[in-house]
Parts: C-alpha cells; structure tokens; sequence
C-alpha cells in the first residue's frame, strides 16, 4: 500500500515548561478556486466572490452587519433607499429573515425521521455544512456550502427549532431513479471520468444524488438561504439535505467513483418582482472546460417531464457546456422520468425487481431506464458501460428525453443574469450596517501572548 | 493570490494537571509530527471536540480574521514563540493559578474552501463576537476546516507544562487586552 504524502510539514514543535506548541506548513499547496455560485455574473460574480471570501470575513476589514430585520414603512417614507443588494448577502447582513415581515417558513410532505430511520438530532444541524463538503479532495473546491451554512446563521434560531425532514412521494421516486443510474457508474470501466450534473427541483437532486451516492461523490451546489418569502423554495430542499444526509455523508471516501454536481434547477425560476416575494434566486457556476481533463463524459440529468424546457439546459449552464463540448467533453442529456418502475415485473411481487425506498419503510419497484432492463442494458451499454454478461439489451422503441441534444450557444436573456437574486436594501443602511474603516477588531499593539 | 489570517486564543479556567490540561496536551505531543490533510483534519477534529467541551469554562477570548494575514500569521506566531524562550515565572501573589491559554492559528489561501468557510461562519454581528455562543461556533469550524486548502496551522498552549497556570489577573493585566470576556 502506498503511504501518503505527508503535505503538512512540522516546522517546529515545542515541549517545555513555558510552552507547548507546534506549527506546520502545507508544502506543495496548489489550490484549485473555489467555484462560486453568485447571484449574477459578470462584475456581480466578482463583487459576490470577494464578499464571501473577503467582506463575508467581515470582523476585520470590511464590515460586520448587526441583526436587522427590515425596515418599517415609516422608515421606508423618510430615507432614501439603498442599491438592490444580492439576496444571500443580505441576509448575512441583516439577518436570515430579512423583509421577512414576519413570514413563516411552511413545510410540507415532513416525515420524522430521516432516510434511516433516525429521529433529528437539532444540535447537529450546525454540522451539516462541514459534513456535506465532498470527501473526495478533488471535488472539495466546487462544493458550495452556502444553503446548508444558513443553518449557523446568528438568526436561525427558529429555522433550527422547526426544520422537519421532507421526504415527498417524487422525492422517493427520485431516489430509486437516482439507485438506476448508479448502474451505469458501478458498470462504467472508468466510473472516475464520469461527471453527473443533477439538475431538477431541489429536494429531488438531493434525493437522486442520494440514490446515486454509492457510486457518485456529491457535490451540492446550492447558493442561496432559504426565506418564508422565498422565490426559491430552499428551505424544502435544506430539509430534503437532512432526510437524505445519511446516505449524502456516507458517500466512499476513496475508490472508483463518478461525481454528481447537485444543482437546484428552481434556482432560476420565473419570477416578475413581486413586491410580496424575497428573490433569493441564483446563477450557478459550473468547473471551467480545464479543470475538467480527467472527465470523458457528462451526464446531465433533467426532469424530462415533458413539461416546456424540461429539455433544455437551464440559461447559467449553457455557456460551460458548450465550452466543454468545445474540449471534447461531450454532454448526454438523461430525462429523470424515462427511469420508470419495472413493467415486467411490476405488481407481481418479484423480489429481484424491488428495492429499498430510503426512509419509505417498505419495498418498491427497481427502476430501470425505459422501464425494463432491456432497454435498460442497452442505454447502460450505448453510454460505453458493460452491463453484466447476458443482461438483455433492447433498444426504446419511443423517444426518450434528451434524444439528439447537444449543447449549442443560444442567447440567454437580453438582460443576463443582472437581475436574478437583487433584494432591495434596507431603507436606512447607515442604522443596518456598522462600518468599521479605521476600527478594524485586531489584536492590540504589542499584544499578544508574548 | 492573497491568503488570510484566522487566529483564535482563548483563556480556559482549568486546574494544573486536571485532565482538560492532559487531554489537550497528549493531543499535541502525539500529533507533533509531519502530517498528511487527514492527519491535520484528525488533529484539528479532536482539538475542536475538546475546546467544545471546554466552552463553559472559556473565560477570556480573541479571535480574528484578517484578509492579507502573512504579517498578522507571522506576528502571533513569533510572539507566541517568543514565549519559549523566557522561562516562566507564575503569579506569585495570585488567589488561584487555574487558567491556560490555548491559540490555533491558520493561514487560508483566499479562494480556497476553508477561507469560504471561515468567512461564512465569521460573519457575524460585532454584538455577537464575544458570545459563548460565537466561540462554539468558532471551535466546530476549525474542526471542519479543509486541510488541502489551508496553508499553514498551528496550535499553542501557554504555559506548556500541565503542572503550570495563568492566574485569571495576569491574563486580564498589561499584554494580554485583547482578550475579552466571553459572554
């Protein structure tokens, strides 16, 4: 067995009387970005990356928000009002519940425990953030851990008093689709070069990235907060990440496996500036073409529902597919609901055709692609997986979602993306936000311990 | 590209040789070592358990985060290693010697994911830096910090020996105002 690189270097250790210490340097640091998810691109990504990463550091330099919960019509009337602020940003800085107005959050489909069978333990939920970052290193800089970090907010005190666990009928669904995909990796010759972009309503990712974790490192990339008011319903998929976190967090550490980007495909919903609605929407921001090298195929999943754009990749991921197909990365399109329970043994009872439903308490239908496992071998096999010898093959005599897709430039709104996730800020944000130029919080001089 | 500073120092009141002082101190003397990223997240996983349980009797505190910390990195660090070379000297005339100061120090490349985290977490009103609470939350995320993303740690406690402590007035006297009460 090889040993590891030791990367983390001891520079010196102390052991004495006055001090007990030791201090280390992570030799041959090469840092790949963190992927951001911002609520627009362009300048705004910038502007967003560095707030999170810089202002969002807020005790030092920058600023520090104090706990603000809107602004009241009185307020409103004698102050001039503040430029729209990106909807995450606001919420770090005036509070989760920011122009709430005392909205609730509402929960539907709750169950009371999670995917084992488990009842919530509320003093873990603070833990979720850590625990859903990819165990796999090479996936760690695109994981964003924005939605599951709401629950540390100063504020979320009630959210982390109430937060339910979801699991709705499509989510367990999604789950066993999520199992029949996993086939194609634990067939596939090299499951490491396989890339599965999950793209369908929140708490329906999670549970297909939940069915596919065996075989599939997630990654969630989810980059807003929840709100009672919320264009994105994110506090649904939030529970949907703590029904499924059993399975999310047991994910292999090491060995052959794929990786499921796991996107919210609300995150752009329509949306026409309801004055009653908090736009937490976002613009997501897939790897680049080059930090893509080692992958040889994409698999991008929608609902293929056949409702309108269930086709189509969403407005933000069209520019990094077509560059990846540019790089040779050739992007296949998957309908979630071509993934349908087995008709040939449907109803009779056949236990090689049933499979657990995560937290469903019985058995349902195995899933397969097309609905049999013919047609499900020979998709297995005409994506270059080797099913095993002797399962059927049978092409689809019908159309199946995503048949002929290929990612090509097409505009993506006369505006971009400018407008997506803007929230007004606060009437007076002199009375909301404290700067601290000149104040920075720092150790005193000639402080120390020394 | 730029990397931040992000510095904790608490002050825990815990008696000379009592087992919070042992555990902490067998901790670091049998992780002295080159480490790989998981023998750093172990390291660090089990200091952030123990300070956890320590949050009670988490008297005094500092912490910071400071984007382009090279000089604030390396300024605690010598600082506290200066304190290696004086030998020490307790409190005399204090009522009770019961406190021991315990700093981990890090060094985040600003696009890295600890940096992410650390921002996150660390973004917080100014009324609420010095709570218990803040500093709970401070000890989960230097558990959960990503080590292939973190250039440089390091972990003090001060005095060195289990058997030596702070009096509570030398920690609330000159050098040490910036440590706060924790409330």
């Amino acid at each position: 067995m090889t040993e590891r690189p030791r990367s983390f270097v001891l520079q010196v250790a102390y052991d004495q009387y006055e001090l007990l210490g030791a201090r280390w340097w992570h030799e041959g640091l090469t840092l790949k970005p963190v992927a951001f998810a911002g609520s627009a691109l362009g300048a705004d990504a910038s502007r967003r990356a560095a707030l999170k990463v810089l202002a969002g550091l807020g005790v030092g330099a920058v600023f520090a928000g104090v706990a603000f919960r809107g602004c009241s019509s009185d307020e409103d009337a004698s102050t001039s009002s503040s430029p729209p602020l990106a909807a995450a940003d606001a919420q770090r800085q005036y509070g989760l519940l920011y122009a709430a107005d005392g909205a609730s959050f509402v929960w539907t489909d709750t169950t009371p425990n999670d995917a084992n069978g488990d009842p919530l333990v509320r003093d873990s939920l603070q833990l979720l953030a850590a625990e859903l970052q990819p165990k796999v290193a090479r996936w760690q800089p695109f994981y964003l851990p924005t939605l599951a970090s709401s629950l540390l907010a100063p504020d979320a005190t009630e959210l982390r008093a109430k937060i339910p666990f979801v699991n709705s009928a499509a989510m367990q669904q999604a789950f066993l689709r999520g199992q029949a995909l996993a086939e194609l990796i634990a067939f596939a010759e090299a499951p490491a070069k396989w890339l599965i972009v999950v793209d369908l309503p929140g708490p329906l990712s999670v549970a297909f990235a939940a069915g596919l974790a065996k075989h599939a490192t997630p990654v969630c990339m989810f980059g807003n907060w929840p709100h009672p008011r919320g264009v994105v319903p994110a506090h649904m998929t939030l529970s949907a990440l703590l029904f499924h976190r059993p399975q999310l967090t047991a994910s292999p550490h090491e060995g052959e496996l794929a990786a499921a980007l796991v996107l919210d495909r609300d995150r752009l919903r329509p949306y026409d500036n309801a004055s009653d609605r908090f736009d937490n929407r976002y613009v997501v921001q897939l790897p680049p073409a080059k930090e893509l090298r080692d992958i040889h195929r994409v698999l991008y999943v929608v609902p293929g529902d056949g409702q309108a754009g269930s086709e189509q990749e969403l407005d933000d991921l069209n520019e990094t597919f077509v560059s990846w197909r540019s790089v040779g990365i050739p992007v296949r399109m998957v309908g979630a609901a071509d993934f349908l329970p087995d008709n040939e043994f449907a109803g009779q009872g056949e236990e090689a055709s049933h499979k657990q439903v995560a937290g469903g308490g019985g058995h349902a239908p195995r899933h397969y692609w097309g609905g049999n496992r013919a047609t499900h071998g020979w998709w297995l096999h005409s994506l270059g997986s080797r099913p095993p010898d002797g399962a059927p093959m049978q092409a689809p005599t019908q159309r199946m979602a995503g048949d002929g897709y290929e990612p090509q430039r097409r505009p993506v709104g006369a505006s971009g993306f400018a407008d997506v996730g803007k929230v007004p800020g606060p009437a007076d944000p002199s009375r909301s936000r404290r700067s601290t130029s000149g104040g920075s919080w720092s150790r005193s001089s000639g402080g120390g311990s020394s | 590209m730029s990397d931040h500073f992000f510095g904790i120092q608490v002050a825990l009141q815990t008696p000379p040789d009592g087992r919070l002082r042992q555990s902490l101190a067998r901790l670091l003397r049998q992780q002295s070592q080159d480490l790989d990223v998981l023998g750093q997240r172990k390291l660090f996983a089990a200091l952030s358990r123990t300070l956890h349980k320590a949050v009670d009797v988490t008297t005094l505190g500092f912490w910071d985060l400071q984007p382009n910390g090279r000089g604030e990195y390396d300024e605690w660090v010598r600082g506290l290693e200066d304190d290696a070379a004086e030998r020490w000297v307790a409190d005399a005339d204090a009522v009770q010697l019961d406190h021991v100061l315990v700093t981990t120090l890090f060094l985040l490349p600003s696009r890295g994911a600890s940096a992410h985290l650390v921002g996150e977490r660390c973004d917080l009103p100014e009324n609420s830096w010095m709570r218990r609470s803040t500093f709970r939350t401070l000890f989960t995320t230097v558990g959960e910090l990503d080590f292939a993303s973190v250039r440089g740690a390091a972990v003090y406690i001060t005095p060195g020996n289990e058997a030596l402590a702070f009096s509570r007035r030398e920690l609330e006297g000159d050098g040490y105002d910036y440590l706060l009460p924790l409330r």
